[in-house]
């Protein structure tokens, strides 16, 4: 019996990316993309109309935070997966797709023939998939060596919201004079927020925070 | 002739004793009251009598030709220090006395004021040396010995200039000469930072404020060395430099590889499509080239991540799998025309370093070849091997640039050392390589001449080999775990993880478990007997899920939230550091 293809919805802001997927999912019989949106606004109603098996949903956009629109999804349309696909490979982001119920994470570095294998596994099979790079890069990195029960991104969970954007204005070079003013507040409030979250993190030194928030991506998220 | 004497004066004439104004105004005795030899010993030396009256016999034997200094008691109970000088004419004798006293309190006074000062100046913190008009030291305390490596008698009698390094301990002398002259100095009554040198030739910063002591021509220098807190601004300013290179090579990586992914996938279409052969030889260096920007996007991350670590890494690299992945950013990391040539073995050992700071490291090294390097002819080379006695690997880059000087080869390494402007990439130092090697257990080395080039080589030791009697991570012998976990997609994490952890993962049949290192499970429809005995056979379990009560106390690592990656991730790799540490 032929299978019915794979329906994959495309939530990415660049236009131009979708387009070659879309181009390069015409070769394959069994995929087909059936959608694009450009931020994950509205999701859950498009997902209703036309059913997708797999999401396949970027994570830098413009718009509402694509971790919980996918727990949203994953509320109300429970039969379609959702696979990242993202251009960053980052501890933080691959755990909050997993605790958002996302059923893959692929690097846009990864071969088009892998991403569309991944594609296939998740929708055929329902198990979880992380791609070849993906898998690399997490068994490079050495955050959890020698057995950390916490790491130092897992730790970011532990952060306020205020102090999680004190954070990302920190790590975009902003001076505490100029994240005060930013936020409205004092520059010791501003510097009681660092206390805060460097003690939090356990990270001692204001460059290891900078390097921090680069590595974790938070400069640019 | 005694009584017009305005020093005290006393005439001898037999036992008769006669005192002028002056002697009686120190001994605080009149004339009456004083007035024969007898007297003046035993009133004057009381205890001291017999001695002091031996004494001037014997003066007076030797016609008093030397001069002599004694206490005297005064009425007044005080005590004075007055210097006698003796002389005999036609058989009787005048004593002149000359009142001490106040001139030894004023000496004792200063004496005094001189150890205090002295105390204050060796027990400052700061270095304190003072030099003549001439340059020439005069003092150097302690804290100055201590800074500089030297004792004071080393120092002193001696040209401050040997304190200093070249080109300023040559022109020292003139600094000095011209501003006596001309009495103008950016310097004087100014606090600045310099360099300077201790005994051992290491150079370091000091803050130093002079001042000068206008009518003797001294010039005195209080100093501090501030090579701590240098190093910490100059590891600062790397962090922020690294940071603006992580923050663009982040934002690099994304946009390429947004573009690249929908440039492959299109190639992929072409390719499938079908091209005539004339096309299909363009069509192929069309991916190569593609691949060659993949590369270079994939190399980013290795300069994003964390290069402040300190102490012992315990990272393996593997230069051949390090190389395969950053050959396309280095190799841009050389200027247009310069001839880049690299030299990897494929069989070369790990090296205990991390992948990232490697990266940065050579980036540094090429950077500098790349400047050093003329733009027509330049040639870089990055080669590897193994020493000969085996122990170490060197990783080495080589250029025909200008070279160094001994005295530039030797501060190469210095934090603050630097021959050119530092801008964006560049400038991050070879004290940064050589701390990436420091932090290796590696050692540096520079070869260097002027005009020919310059070599320079990071020796890393060779990591131990594990065993081959140890449970090992390596493909061909990986541990087991088995995996009894009902919902597909928790199973599924877990076997990536396990996969990443370097785990063998197999569903649970009864002989995985038996021979499985690790045991992961869901917490429902499982026997708990069969667990311990697990456990009691040495294998680790991690429980997904709520641990039933019934279970009672199991030595198990339980993760309550099965979606909870990190924990599930630390988990799995504890386990595989004990069963492969």
């Amino acid at each position: 019996m032929i299978k019915p293809p794979i329906r994959v919805l495309c939530v990415e802001d660049h236009a131009f990316l979708v387009d070659g997927l879309r181009a390069r999912f015409e070769i394959e019989a069994d995929i087909k993309c059936v959608g694009h949106l450009e931020s994950a606004e509205g999701l859950v109603s498009v997902a209703q109309e036309l059913r997708p098996d797999i999401v396949l949903m970027d994570i830098e956009m413009p718009g509402p935070d694509p971790f919980e629109a996918v727990v949203d999804l994953m509320r109300t349309v429970p039969s379609s997966r959702v696979v990242f696909l993202s251009a960053y490979i980052r501890d933080h982001y691959i755990s909050a797709a997993v605790n958002a119920g996302a059923f893959g994470y692929l690097s846009k570095s990864d071969e088009t023939e892998e991403i569309i294998e991944c594609i296939r596994t998740v929708a055929r099979r329902g198990i979880f998939v992380l791609s070849p790079k993906v898998k690399a890069r997490c068994a490079s990195t050495k955050a959890l060596k020698r057995g950390q029960i916490s790491p130092l991104a897992s730790k970011l969970d532990s952060l306020t919201p205020r102090e999680h954007e004190v954070l990302r204005m920190i790590g975009r070079g902003m001076t505490r004079t100029e994240i005060a003013k930013t936020l409205c507040r004092s520059v010791k409030t501003i510097d009681g927020h660092r206390e805060k979250i460097m003690d939090k993190l356990d990270i001692h030194d204001r460059g290891e925070l900078v390097r921090f928030t680069i590595r974790e991506g938070l400069a640019e998220a | 002739m005694v009584e017009n004497l305005s020093s005290g004066a006393v005439f001898i004439e037999g036992n008769q004793l006669y005192m002028n104004a002056a002697a009686e105004e120190i001994t605080g005795y009149g004339a009456d009251e004083l007035s024969t030899v007898d007297e003046w010993f035993s009133v004057l030396y009381g205890d001291r009598c017999e001695e002091v009256r031996g004494k001037y016999e014997s003066h007076r034997q030797h016609g008093f030709d030397t001069r002599s200094t004694t206490l005297i008691e005064c009425k007044d109970g005080q005590e004075r220090r007055v210097e006698f000088s003796g002389s005999q004419w036609n058989g009787h004798e005048i004593w002149l006395l000359h009142d001490e006293t106040e001139l030894a309190q004023t000496a004792r006074a200063l004496k005094e004021g001189e150890l205090r000062l002295q105390a204050i100046v060796d027990t400052a913190v700061e270095g304190i040396i003072t030099v003549d008009h001439s340059g020439i030291v005069i003092s150097f305390n302690r804290a100055a010995a201590h800074i500089f490596g030297y004792t004071p008698d080393e120092v002193l009698g001696q040209n401050i200039n040997m304190l200093m390094p070249t080109p300023y301990r040559h022109e020292h002398t003139d600094y000095i000469e011209q501003y006596l002259k001309a009495r103008q100095s950016k310097i004087i009554g100014v606090g600045m930072e310099v360099v300077a040198q201790r005994k051992d030739g290491t150079i370091f910063p000091i803050e130093l404020a002079l001042s000068e002591i206008d009518h003797l021509q001294i010039f005195t220098g209080v100093l501090r060395d501030i090579s701590d807190r240098k190093e910490i601004e100059a590891r600062l300013m790397q962090a922020q430099r690294l940071s603006a290179i992580g923050t663009l090579a982040a934002g690099l990586g994304h946009d390429m590889n947004n573009i690249l992914l929908p440039v492959r996938a299109r190639l992929d279409l072409i390719d499938h499509a079908g091209l005539p052969d004339v096309i299909q030889e363009h069509f192929v260096e069309i991916r190569k080239s593609t691949k060659y920007l993949q590369d270079l996007a994939d190399g980013l991350h290795l300069l994003v991540m964390d290069s402040g670590d300190s102490g012992r890494s315990e990272e393996l690299t593997s230069l051949n799998d390090w190389w395969e992945q950053v050959h396309s950013l280095l190799g841009r990391a050389l200027p247009k025309g310069v001839l880049f040539t690299a030299s990897i073995p494929s069989d070369l050992p790990e090296i205990r370093v991390p992948p990232h700071q490697l990266t940065q490291a050579v980036l540094n090294m090429l950077v500098n070849s790349g400047k050093a390097v003329a733009s027509n002819n330049g040639r870089v080379e990055l080669w590897a091997n193994v020493d000969e006695d085996n122990r170490y690997v060197r990783l080495g880059v080589t250029d025909n640039g200008s070279g160094m000087s001994d005295e530039i080869r030797h501060r190469a390494i210095e934090p603050f050392f630097t021959t050119q402007s530092r801008g964006l990439g560049t400038g991050l130092g070879l004290s940064l390589v050589h701390r990436v090697v420091q932090s290796g257990g590696g050692k540096i080395d520079i070869k260097s001449e002027v005009g020919q080039g310059t070599t320079i080589i990071l020796k890393f030791p060779i990591a131990p080999q594990q065993s081959s009697n140890e449970p090992s991570k390596s493909p061909e012998n990986p541990p087991l775990a088995a995996i009894s976990v009902q919902d597909p997609r928790s199973g599924s994490i877990v076997e990536n993880l396990l996969s990443i952890a370097g785990f063998d993962a197999e569903p649970a049949r009864v002989e995985a478990i038996d021979r499985a290192a690790l045991w992961i499970i869901d917490a429902k429809d499982q026997d708990p007997d069969r667990v311990r005995q697990c456990l009691a056979e040495g294998c680790m379990v991690i429980v997904l899920g709520p641990m039933p009560a019934a279970w009672g106390t199991l030595d198990v690592h339980v993760i309550e939230n099965p979606n909870d990656f990190i924990k599930l991730r630390a988990a799995i790799e504890r386990a595989a550091n004990e069963v492969s540490p």
